[in-house]
């Protein structure tokens, strides 16, 4: 019987290093999924999440998740980021993140100011406010195409939809989230 | 490399990871799936395995088998290994396979980087010889080679511009003589697993210099100009708004090569559009409102093509024109006349299944446009009406609802196809009453609340709207889900 999040969190609050296996163990699989999903190398991406293990030890404490499993999902995802663009600092890949990139350009081009702190914070807010009006199915394609970075053959196994169809709604959601930042006054 | 949202989006709310990841779903099913190897053969880098792998799909991988040769042009389905007819000039020399080799090396000169995909031994061009035609990923399209005395040489190319890198198939479909001309249906298409697919449905023909295609369908990603505009105007033209488009399939929207056949043999015939836009438009129908208010459906587009779209006359282009007590207003109206991707304004003539009303609230009018074409979800497009400074403003096209029939899902979009809430079968009844900013559909047991303060301060007319909404319950009582912010 795996550990349960609060007792790994309570381990990691005591610098009880077992609370890495135990990560390891429960979420391991998931973070090399969506760190493959963006390095598109299995060794990276196993590099990766050991990266993101020891992030999780720096970040616990001071901090105490309320979701465990995402908590780890988004820093494997930014290690894996991180990781692929100093890897691709000179030029440009052809990989998946690649064709992510690309999806999104343009949804918020013009935005300037996402380095200072507040505007960041209220940009994010922005987007977990148009997420929480998507309905479900939209917001869990989107989130695990931009989020999680899959493959739209992947989603569209996963929400028994063609990808055509899979495609389509990212694209609208993508229009939508322009016209939602559009809305808040964000001159895009 | 910097892409602003992708950085924030690392840091959303955890319970959309928690949802897209674990939520109703503690085992496997939504957690990220381990990735299959996939195996690529690389076009200039290919190696030995490389080219036998492309050996082995010459034998195999031949062409769909033909309808009736009705060119009685040579069996394409066949390495050839001998010489054939002479045609003028140079002596053709038969191809083998691994010729195929040769054509590799010649293309990585015309066209670098683009890998081979699939390649055929068949008589492209329908003289009796056969040539080499491989298709190529990253935009190139499908290229012919042919061989003579002289060595292989890349005679042509044609159906370039599918952005694609990864998988792609070619089904030369079959050949037929068309006003004494010989062609070949094709369809190409393209996938590679992230980006969607792109179709093409195309016919091509060689004159002896030069392949010619007619491209009848596409969907995808094309963006070659040479391409584009010509597939979206026949696209348009006789209504075709088909998506995911595939032959002789399983898939919904897949057809019978024969029909495809016939729809092409409809697409060279005359256009049977007329453009009204120069004259203004063709009032469809007139309303009068009360109060001095009245209104036009006006199409600007007609195409009178009655084989199509319930035997009836459709506009295209269609507006609404509001003469607002001396003030008048216009807005574009979306109605979707097959598919919700149809890229253009489609209104029925002579129907009843659409409707346009001017509902009075009590800070301000909705404009509601309901239609209810059989072959399409029943929608209703609603534009907030108020009055600013004195003016009457439109929020111009921004709020329709719509139901998607198969799975009844409640959704509201933005003209722009941009997901604002939700909504349930819209097309508005007859059954109507009014209290404050709401319409209720008492047949439909729906209500909808409009927010017209939010729309009045937060939004600017005519491109900014905002849409408030609340349900009870369905007609029969069920409640409805709370999708709602």
């Amino acid at each position: 019987m795996g550990l349960t999040d609060s007792e790994i969190i309570s381990m990691l609050w005591e610098r009880d290093e077992k609370a890495l296996a135990a990560l390891s163990e429960k979420y391991g699989g998931y973070c090399s999924a969506i760190a493959e999903n963006i390095l598109e190398n299995r060794e990276d991406a196993e590099e990766c999440v050991n990266d993101a293990y020891l992030r999780v030890w720096e970040k616990i404490p001071p901090e105490k998740p309320k979701i465990l499993s995402a908590f780890i999902a988004k820093i494997a995802r930014n290690a894996a980021i991180d990781r692929y663009r100093a890897a691709h600092a000179q030029k440009r890949g052809c990989g998946n993140a690649e064709l992510i990139f690309d999806e999104l350009d343009g949804v918020i081009s013009g935005v300037h100011n996402a380095e200072d702190f507040a505007a960041r914070r209220e940009m994010i807010n922005t987007i977990n406010r148009f997420l929480k009006r998507l309905p479900a199915k939209k917001r869990t394609a989107f989130v695990l195409r931009y989020c999680c970075c899959e493959s739209v053959q992947s989603i569209s196994r996963r929400l028994g939809m063609n990808e055509n169809s899979v495609s389509v709604m990212l694209s609208r959601t993508r229009n939508a989230l322009h016209e939602q930042f559009k809305r808040e006054g964000y001159n895009l | 490399m910097k892409n602003t949202l992708f950085d924030l989006l690392g840091e959303i709310d955890d319970k959309f990871y928690e949802e897209a990841l674990w939520e109703n779903d503690p085992g496997a099913k939504l957690r990220p799936e381990k990735k299959k190897p996939v195996l690529r053969v690389p076009f200039i880098a290919a190696g030995a395995a490389a080219a036998a792998a492309l050996v082995i799909m010459l034998a195999y991988k031949l062409p769909i088998s033909e309808k009736p040769n009705v060119s009685g042009a040579a069996n394409s389905n066949s390495i050839s290994e001998g010489s054939s007819s002479l045609g003028p000039g140079a002596e053709y020399i038969g191809i083998l396979a691994s010729d195929i080799e040769e054509c590799k090396k010649i293309l990585a000169e015309n066209a670098p980087g683009a890998d081979i995909t699939e390649s055929r031994i068949m008589d492209i061009n329908l003289d009796g010889k056969d040539e080499i035609v491989v298709l190529t990923n990253g935009g190139y399209g499908i290229s012919v080679f042919s061989k003579n005395e002289d060595g292989i040489s890349q005679t042509g190319h044609f159906a370039q511009g599918a952005a694609a890198e990864g998988p792609a198939s070619l089904d030369m479909l079959y050949k037929f003589d068309k006003n004494g001309e010989k062609y070949w249906y094709y369809c190409a298409s393209y996938n590679n697993g992230v980006f969607y697919g792109t179709y093409i449905l195309g016919a091509v023909k060689f004159d002896g210099e030069e392949y010619f295609t007619e491209n009848l369908l596409s969907f995808g990603t094309l963006y070659y100009s040479d391409l584009e505009e010509p597939v979206k105007q026949k696209f348009y033209r006789k209504g075709w708004d088909k998506t995911d488009i595939g032959l002789d399939g399983e898939h919904k929207n897949d057809i019978p090569r024969e029909e495809f056949k016939a729809l092409w043999e409809q697409y060279d015939a005359a256009p049977d559009f007329e453009e009204l836009d120069l004259y203004g438009g063709e009032v469809i129908k007139e309303y009068d409102f009360g109060d001095g208010i009245t209104g036009k459906l006006v199409g600007t587009g007609k195409i009178a093509d009655s084989s199509l779209l319930l035997g009836e006359t459709y506009y295209l282009g269609c507006k609404a024109v509001i003469d607002f007590n001396g003030t008048t207003l216009e807005t574009g109206l979306t109605a979707p006349s097959v598919e919700l991707s149809a890229p253009s304004h489609f209104t029925f003539k002579d129907i009843p299944n659409y409707n346009l009303r001017l509902i009075k609230l009590a800070d301000g009018y909705i404009l509601a446009f309901s239609y209810k074409p059989e072959a399409t979800p029943e929608e209703t497009t609603f534009f907030a009406v108020f009055d600013v400074d004195g003016t009457p403003t439109m929020f111009d096209s921004k709020l329709y609802g719509q139901v998607l029939n198969e799975i009844n899902v409640l959704s509201y979009f933005s003209g722009e196809g941009a997901d604002i809430g939700i909504s349930f079968g819209v097309f508005l009844s007859d059954n109507l009453s009014v209290n404050g900013n709401t319409i209720s559909d008492n047949e439909k047991g729906v209500y909808y609340t409009f927010d017209f303060d939010n729309i009045r301060t937060a939004m600017y007319a005519p491109d900014n709207y905002s849409f408030g909404y609340d349900f009870t319950t369905t007609k029969d009582g069920t409640a409805f889900e709370d999708e709602q912010p």
